[in-house]
């Protein structure tokens, strides 16, 4: 909490007045990257996408896809809205069906 | 029968013992690939990012221009490489020569032909049950394609 020190209009001689103010720093929430669960896409191309996209290693890209699989969706990455505006985009051009939101929403 | 794949010295590869139902259906893939498509399929095909309508409107502006242009060159992909079915001797299967790089454009290609019949057909997961009972009509001939090109998309992933 930043403090300031001056001397305002109304500051009487040999006085010195100190105002406190209260700066608040609003960091941009992350976002989830989620890959969904669809009927036709082979687990395999899944596991194999996941790898592509995020670099991941075969052991995490499967246990993601089987995440999609079982529980119908998975957050396979989380960070700056920007980063994952581009996963998304990767996903989509892979057509997996990907979303994101805020990490609160999630 | 069983697909057989070789890769090539020339870094193409050669898919061979195809049987000719699956050899109809890779002709009439392209087909399934184009851009102006029926609703459902476009849904599927290129989905919005998000609920929130604002950054699905900014995102399909933004992004569908990109994606269909990927979905393009898949296809044209295909396209090229179409002209080398041919049967094998015997006349019971035939193969195809994928040319060298083209194996993502094969996979993807394949994959958004089985997403638009499913999206045509509305298939569910209890449809792709391997015992689910076959049904003899427009709909059953959509599920056994989209099996077919599966079979055949997961044999270019592993190979």
């Amino acid at each position: 909490m930043p403090r300031s020190v001056h001397a305002g209009p109304g500051a009487r001689p040999g006085v010195i007045e100190e105002t406190e103010r209260e700066v608040r720093t609003q960091l941009a929430p992350p976002w989830n990257v989620i890959v969904h669960d669809d009927p036709i896409t082979l687990m395999v191309y899944v596991t194999m996408a996941l790898r592509r996209v995020f670099g991941y290693s075969q052991e995490k890209a499967h246990g993601m896809m089987m995440e999609v699989h079982t529980a119908g969706r998975s957050i396979v990455w989380t960070g700056a809205r920007e980063q994952a505006e581009l996963y998304v985009l990767k996903l989509h051009a892979a057509q997996l069906l990907a979303t994101m939101e805020p990490v609160a929403a999630s | 029968m069983m697909l057989r794949i070789r890769v090539r010295k020339d870094g193409g590869v050669t898919v061979w013992m195809i049987p000719p139902l699956l050899a109809q259906f890779v002709l009439e893939l392209p087909g399934l690939l184009d851009t102006d498509q029926p609703d459902a399929v476009r849904r599927r095909l290129f989905p919005d990012p998000s609920e929130d309508p604002d950054i699905a409107a900014e995102w399909r502006r933004a992004q569908h221009p990109e994606l269909f242009a990927l979905l393009a060159d898949a296809r044209s992909v295909v396209e090229r490489d179409l002209p080398s079915i041919a049967p094998a001797p015997s006349g019971r299967s035939f193969h195809l020569r994928i040319a060298a790089g083209h194996v993502p454009a094969w996979i993807s290609a394949l994959n958004a032909g089985r997403l638009a019949l499913g999206a045509v057909h509305d298939v569910t997961a209890g449809d792709m049950d391997a015992g689910r009972r076959p049904t003899y009509d427009e709909r059953g001939l959509a599920i056994l394609r989209i099996d077919l090109y599966g079979w055949l998309q997961g044999a270019l992933i592993e190979a």
